[in-house]
């Protein structure tokens, strides 16, 4: 069947459309703030004070080092406690298997804004307020990723297993040696997606950094906008910067993302 | 066999550690705190149900509780329709599909703050676009978050613009696993295609409405951050939901007891829904074996 020229074109406005936001706040972080207050559709020139306005008076830079540095070694955590705990799961037959399995999967049911305070108190009673560990632990905890995980490596033929058995090969070196390369697609797909979470995540660490300087980039934006109201143009220049990572970031690993959001069905 | 079980709780132990510590431990204390009341400074004193009585009691919790689900109501049917209505287009026979879907798809994975803060200077009232084009076609209306009636519809719209692009790509999943055969045959019995998208596609599709409508509706029962950063709750308390006021009660007014017994209530509402999603993943699971 030919591909529809008219149809194209019908999707293209409605992107244009959609997309509109993002340009518009790209073209305005561009603009002097007269150029704002009285509504002009483009900026006379090329305009990078909004820019070093934001690197000077915000703390932009520190909190893009808080944010790449938790989302990253969450991630790590989070894939390693994952493989681990998927293993069982998904491969080993032993007493208390199921068990385990409906422990983890009672797991998804508990929305973190149900025990927030609770959770809150727990860390200020082992002193992670403020701390990069009061977030980067708890993110560490996500049965969801574990179930999709465990589900993948039940789908994994038994000869691998079997040929590494018969060679003698212990439980761990079955792991990573031939259930870990065989569920790269999988392992990819849950990285990725828990990075883009817990990099744009709010309200956990709205609740756990209150020190400026452990701000995270969502938070310490927000804060920062918060105070300077009427000062759009610095608005869309911290936006512009904030998006530019995850949109890098998104362009290399979107197949990987999308196939997180597709086997989970998840959402945080 | 005895090595087998030792090492299957082995793997588990560190999630399983991590586990009991950060979540079911919070959980537990969560239920107890809920019968106390307590500030953070001095000691907790039991005073058995009277917080949920409170709760009952309490106008504006209702209010927020009616604002959260209003804001589902508002956004959960658009996302639905709209993403379908977008994936059919994304996967018929059009030129740059894959570009398009990525376009579409990105601003999903804006943070909270930059989706809010440039909606908020979009409907901004004295320079915002959206006023101006309004303007151009003659409607004169600024007041989008700064109205009570229309300041929770902006938020929705803002919230579906912002995860639309979640509803496309689980329908553009669901669209991928219809057979093209069923298609063929039916423009042989001469089906046109308004025909086959809404007497063909709508109904196999069934398992992926089902899941878009959970799954967007836990995500729209937990709204906070939009209403945080661009109404602050206001104008007059229009916007404000049930986890801002948890948050408000807990961690300004230090109202821990009585923010815990309004996280349990949200538990609860949390919980019925979470069993149906529940149930969708377990199918989900079994079809694949």
């Amino acid at each position: 069947m030919k591909k529809s020229k008219l149809l194209t074109l019908i999707v293209f406005i409605f992107l244009l459309i959609y997309i509109f936001p993002l340009l518009w706040m790209i073209i305005s972080s561009f603009k002097s703030n007269l150029e704002i207050l009285t509504q002009k559709l483009f900026p006379s020139k090329l305009n990078f004070e909004n820019y070093s306005y934001i690197f000077k008076q915000s703390g932009v830079l520190r909190w893009f080092l808080n944010s790449s540095f938790i989302s990253l070694i969450s991630t790590f955590g989070v894939v390693v406690i994952t493989i681990l705990a998927a293993y069982p799961l998904g491969r080993l037959k032993f007493r208390g298997n199921k068990f385990l399995f409906y422990l983890t999967l009672a797991g998804i049911m508990i929305p973190l804004q149900a025990i927030m305070i609770p959770r809150y108190l727990l860390l200020r009673d082992l002193g992670l307020l403020n701390k990069y560990w009061g977030l980067i632990i708890p993110y560490m905890v996500n049965p969801m990723n574990i179930l999709i995980v465990a589900q993948f490596f039940k789908g994994i033929p038994n000869e691998f297993e079997e040929a590494a058995r018969i060679d003698g090969a212990s439980d761990l070196y079955i792991l990573f040696r031939v259930m870990v390369p065989l569920a790269r697609p999988a392992l990819a797909a849950i990285s990725v997606f828990s990075f883009v979470g817990i990099w744009n995540d709010f309200l956990w660490p709205l609740i756990v950094m209150t020190d400026q300087k452990m701000y995270t980039l969502p938070v310490g934006l927000a804060t920062f906008y918060g105070s300077y109201t009427m000062k759009y143009g610095v608005t869309m220049a911290g936006n512009v910067i904030a998006s530019l990572p995850i949109f890098i970031f998104f362009m290399i690993f979107q197949e990987q993302l999308i196939k997180g959001l597709t086997v989970g069905g998840l959402k945080e | 066999m005895k090595k087998r079980t030792l090492n299957g709780y082995l793997f588990f132990l560190p999630f399983g550690l991590l586990y009991a510590v950060f979540l079911i431990y919070p959980l537990i204390q969560g239920f107890r705190m809920a019968f106390y009341e307590w500030d953070l400074f001095s000691e907790p004193k039991f005073i058995g149900l009277q917080n949920f009585s409170t709760m009952f009691n309490d106008p504006v919790f209702w209010r927020t509780l009616w604002h959260t689900i209003y804001f589902v109501i508002l956004t959960v049917p658009f996302l639905l329709i709209l993403g379908f209505l977008i994936a059919v287009l994304l996967n018929s026979k059009i030129y740059f599909g894959r570009v398009f879907r990525t376009l579409f798809f990105f601003p999903y994975v804006l943070s909270i703050t930059i989706v809010c803060s440039t909606w908020g200077f979009l409907y901004q009232p004295q320079f915002g676009i959206i006023s101006k084009i309004l303007k151009a076609v003659g409607i004169n209306y600024t007041g989008w978050l700064l109205n009570p009636s229309t300041a929770m519809p902006a938020i929705a719209l803002t919230t579906i613009w912002w995860t639309l692009g979640f509803s496309v790509i689980l329908y553009l999943a669901g669209l991928q696993e219809i057979s093209p055969t069923i298609y063929e045959a039916a423009a042989i019995d001469g089906a046109n295609s308004f025909q086959k998208t809404f007497l063909i596609t709508v109904p196999l599709l069934r398992r992926t409405h089902a899941l878009v409508l959970v799954l967007q509706t836990i995500a729209s029962l937990q709204i906070f951050g939009q209403v945080y950063i661009m109404t602050g709750g206001g104008p007059n308390g229009a916007t404000r939901v049930l986890i801002q006021y948890i948050y408000d009660q807990g961690f300004r007014y230090f109202k821990m007891g009585y923010a815990q017994a309004m996280a349990l209530f949200f538990f609860v509402i949390m919980f019925a829904v979470g069993i149906i999603q529940f149930r969708l993943m377990l199918r989900e699971g079994s079809d694949r074996d």
